[in-house]
């Protein structure tokens, strides 16, 4: 179809629309990483002394590590002297409401689409907002607060909750645990802390947006979610950057607390940049997510739509401790251009009747490589453990690459996992069908494509997944002909 | 243990259970012998840190002391799979002997490295260690370095051999001994033909096979091989079974696993010719504290080839399995049609299994496919028969033979065919026996 490839292009090759930059000042720490720049970060943030001896006795075990190979990524090594570990917008005094918020990080949010303005907020989300390294201003806080449920930016956290942080930070994401978490742990400016406590269903999806806006800078967040006995809450997370020609690094910690019949939710969609169309500049994307289901019939559950971001390096994890809990994993991961995902899940079965399901959709266009890696891990203990595993790969244009890498490891002899596994392009005669019935060569594509990855939309809340549908239809560039 | 296996003197001590290096031979060869001894004494023996090596722990190799290889005088040929009375071709630890072989009749050709000379020399030089290059892995580099004969088959153009020919590889020793068979099979085109290798050695002592075998496949052929191993209870064998086909090729290799304590195949097949055909099949029968590691590696080097593949466990006490299958596409490799399927049954609490299919895929218009399935056997199903009056162990008994039955019902020739499920029905009493 080489005469509708052109319609295809123009519509596909829509840019980042992202990419601006907000001229907002920034007061930021010198270039490079030491423990004085380390003691300085506690310092200006104010944290208590445990934070600090954590943020220690990572970097120090930070020092003996390598960055991993194992992935099927290829980038340039990464100078971690050249990065600049805090950078927060200045601000003149201590926010008492959204009104003293500099008006032009306002506008970017707004331009964003992020609803932080209270009278713009769209029904029933709490949004926390964090640029580059600092929480700006989190919503809807008090009406929260009527429940008992606490959720705002991690420094804020640390302060009027310490106890919780300290119970709970590093208990799913040790310090130690591996290069970029343990970097992570050292520097993590800020991010958002969610407690949500016993029996509590929390009333409104809970959201953060993430921004990269500052030059040179790493992004290095981390999020606590912890559900009590019984409480449910869902959690959606947002995240773009500037246009840059250098490559930005972004890595987060996520780490997630399911106690007794407790449920947790968490939706990203993630586009950073991706860089342009010869793969110069974007994000490096290495970010460590895992998830415990501590209790009896907790249940957690990752959906994620990866579409931006030079290089995704993820694998939204869950341990299965508690009898009978439940671990979920849905992701759709673009790769175009030059970008390159390796991201999958683990899931690792230890208490009984545990059982988890994988939906994994991996799209590849252009001189995209995206590879899909997973762990089943089953205990010994693990007696009837079940898990389900589907990985679809759909190839769009002969330069791009589709790997699957999974994992599975049984150890009890009652349990059962099956995996399954496919490649393929969009069938010639799927589109004759189409065409055939009227619809465009693009529409017919954007339809295949939403078809194909319908089982990981329907995990999304609503508006996120309208917005997850346009993102897959701009990422994707004249790819198909 | 990781620093014993890379320690020099143990290293070299392995080296030393091969010929001494005065061995006299071509140049080339003694380059090539070389080369694959410095890589030894560079790489040593693959660790768990090795992904390719993740669940195969290779220490109890490195705790055994093994003796120079065992001299070939002292073999009787005995443990010979019976039934076989096509040609046999007798190989004891790794030295060819014509007086234990029934050799195969013309066209086909035998020939050993020691006496070859002329053009037959030249063959071995281009086809020996073409495939499997002392890089891949340790153990390419040991046997290259260490192998007392080469055994070369070839089967001219435009041949069919009706009997299946049959390659047994004894051991045979009384102390720990290590010996490196190396064998290499060239098909011409258009030829057709199926090679039957058993793997035999003694019970209850440890030694090491570490065998090596090259397939070189002619356009248009049709190639069956089928590995039976059954060495020894405290044996380790580490086959690396390499295959090189050319366009229109159909080819199809099963790989029996019975015997050994710790058993690793690596099978390396590329397709290296469009509209080829590639199946491989295995089927692992452990009980006791056996370890199976099966590594394939498919190869899409070139379009419109088709590969199946079907590999299953059974597992029994406390015995472990691994199978890593990848299928690689490369660029270019459109209408390419692969399938991977992975299926294990654990038959006690005790037994576990550790899958990897794996699919990495460079080219666009192509239908790949794998699955994985691991666990125990399906109690709906005991319960049905058990329903109809069968005894618990005669309904287990059934359903592992059903489990077993369909990786054999793809050997193409009836007769072997019938062998081999007489043997692995023998096989699964045996397990049974074992414990359930």
């Amino acid at each position: 179809m080489p005469t509708d490839t052109g319609t295809i292009e123009s519509l596909a090759n829509k840019e980042y629309e992202w990419g601006f930059v907000t001229d907002i000042d920034a007061d930021a720490l010198p270039k490079g990483l030491n423990e004085d720049i380390i003691r300085e970060i506690s310092r200006r943030k104010d944290e208590p002394e445990f934070l600090l001896e954590f943020r220690l006795k990572a970097y120090r075990h930070w020092l003996t590590m390598v960055p991993p190979q194992w992935a099927n990524i290829k980038h340039p090594p990464i100078n971690f002297q050249d990065i600049i570990y805090y950078s927060a917008p200045k601000s003149k005094k201590k926010l008492a409401s959204l009104d003293e918020v500099d008006p032009e990080l306002l506008r970017t949010y707004a331009k964003l689409g992020v609803p932080l303005a209270e009278q713009k907020l769209l029904a029933n989300v709490a949004v926390d907002a964090v640029f580059d390294s600092v929480s700006v201003a989190t919503t809807f806080k008090a009406k929260l607060a009527e429940m008992g449920v606490i959720f705002g930016s991690f420094s804020e956290a640390v302060k009027t909750h310490p106890e919780l942080v300290r119970k709970y930070l590093g208990s799913v994401v040790p310090y130690s645990d591996n290069f970029y978490a343990t970097l992570n742990s050292a520097v993590f400016s800020d991010g958002s802390f969610c407690f949500v406590p016993k029996g509590v269903r929390c009333p409104m999806e809970l959201s953060t947006y993430f921004r990269i806006n500052a030059k040179e800078t790493g992004q290095f967040e981390r999020t606590l979610i912890i559900a009590e006995e019984g409480a449910y809450v869902s959690y959606l997370e947002g995240c773009t950057a500037p246009m840059r020609d250098e490559n930005q690094l972004h890595a987060a910690v996520v780490e997630l607390v399911a106690l007794d019949n407790a449920q947790i939710k968490y939706s990203t969609v993630q586009n950073w940049y991706p860089g342009d169309k010869q793969g110069k500049g974007g994000i490096y994307n290495f970010v460590t997510k895992r998830g415990k289901c501590l209790g009896q019939n907790s249940r957690i559950s990752w959906t994620q739509v990866e579409t931006g971001s030079a290089i995704t390096w993820k694998y939204p994890s869950v341990i299965l401790q508690g009898d009978n809990s439940i671990g979920e994993f849905y992701s759709v991961a673009l790769a175009n251009n030059y970008q390159q995902a390796d991201t999958g899940t683990k899931m690792i079965h230890i208490g009984r009747n545990t059982r988890s399901t994988i939906v994994s959709k991996g799209i590849s266009a252009g001189h995209g490589q995206n590879t899909y890696r997973g762990l089943v891990k089953v205990l010994k203990g693990a007696a009837n453990a079940r898990n389900y595993t589907q990985c679809d790969s759909l190839l769009l244009g002969d330069q791009c690459g589709a790997h699957t890498f999974p994992y599975i490891e049984m150890k009890n002899t009652t349990s059962r996992a099956e995996h399954e596994a496919s490649t393929s392009k969009i069938g010639e005669d799927q589109l004759f069908y189409c065409k055939q019935r009227g619809i465009a060569l693009e529409d017919a594509v954007n339809m295949i494509i939403n078809g194909f990855c319908k089982e990981v939309f329907k995990e999304l809340p609503m508006e996120f997944a309208v917005e997850a549908q346009k993102l897959l239809g701009v990422s994707l560039e004249g790819s198909v002909g | 243990m990781t620093q014993l296996m890379s320690n020099t003197s143990y290293l070299q001590g392995l080296l030393a259970t091969g010929p001494n290096s005065s061995t006299p031979g071509p140049d080339w060869l003694q380059a090539r012998r070389e080369e694959a001894r410095q890589q030894w004494l560079r790489a040593g023996l693959p660790t768990n840190t090795d992904e390719q090596w993740r669940f195969t722990d290779l220490s109890l190799l490195a705790e055994t002391s093994f003796s120079i290889r065992h001299s070939a005088a002292a073999m009787a040929a005995d443990g010979r799979p019976a039934g076989s009375d096509g040609a046999e071709l007798v190989l004891i630890n790794g030295k060819f002997s014509v007086q234990a072989s029934r050799l195969p009749p013309a066209p086909v050709r035998v020939a050993c490295l020691d006496q070859a000379s002329g053009a037959e020399l030249a063959t071995f030089e281009n086809l020996l260690g073409a495939q499997a290059r002392p890089a891949h892995h340790g153990l390419i580099a040991l046997n290259t370095a260490n192998f007392s004969d080469v055994v070369l088959v070839e089967v001219p153009g435009g041949v069919a051999v009706e009997q299946p020919l049959n390659l047994v590889v004894h051991s045979v020793g009384a102390e720990p001994f290590a010996s490196y068979p190396r064998i290499l099979l060239k098909v011409g085109d258009n030829s057709s033909v199926t090679v039957v290798f058993s793997f035999t050695g003694p019970d209850n002592l440890t030694y090491l096979t570490n065998s090596v075998l090259e397939t070189y496949v002619g356009a248009g052929s049709r190639v069956e091989l089928v590995k039976i191993q059954r060495e020894g209870t405290s044996s380790l064998h580490i086959g690396s079974d390499y295959a090189h086909l050319d366009k229109d090729v159909r080819f199809q290799s099963l790989s029996l696993n019975q015997g050994g304590l710790l058993v690793r195949n690596n099978v390396t097949v590329t397709l290296a010719g469009p509209g080829s055909e590639a199946t491989l099949n295995g089927l692992s029968m452990t009980a006791g504290r056996q370890h199976v590691d099966n590594h394939t590696m498919l190869d899409h080097a070139r379009d419109h080839c088709a590969s199946h593949e079907l590999y299953k466990s059974l597992l029994a006490g406390r015995s472990s399995g691994t199978f890593t299958g990848k299928i690689l596409v490369r660029p270019g490799s459109q209408k390419t049609d692969a399938k991977q399927t992975s299926k294990s049954v654990l038959l006690s609490g005790q037994a576990s299994m550790n899958s990897q299919p794996q699919l990495e895929i460079y080219a666009d218009d192509v239908k790949c496919t794998h699955g994985s399935t691991n666990g125990p056997l399906d109690e709906e199903q005991l319960f049905y028969l058990r329903a109809r009056g069968l005894a618990y162990n005669q309904a287990r008994a059934m359903l592992t033979v059903a489990f077993a039955a369909d990786v054999l019902a793809r050997v193409w020739q009836p007769a072997l065919r019938g062998t081999l499920e007489d043997l692995v029905v023998a096989e699964l009493h045996r397990l049974e026996r074992e414990e359930f």
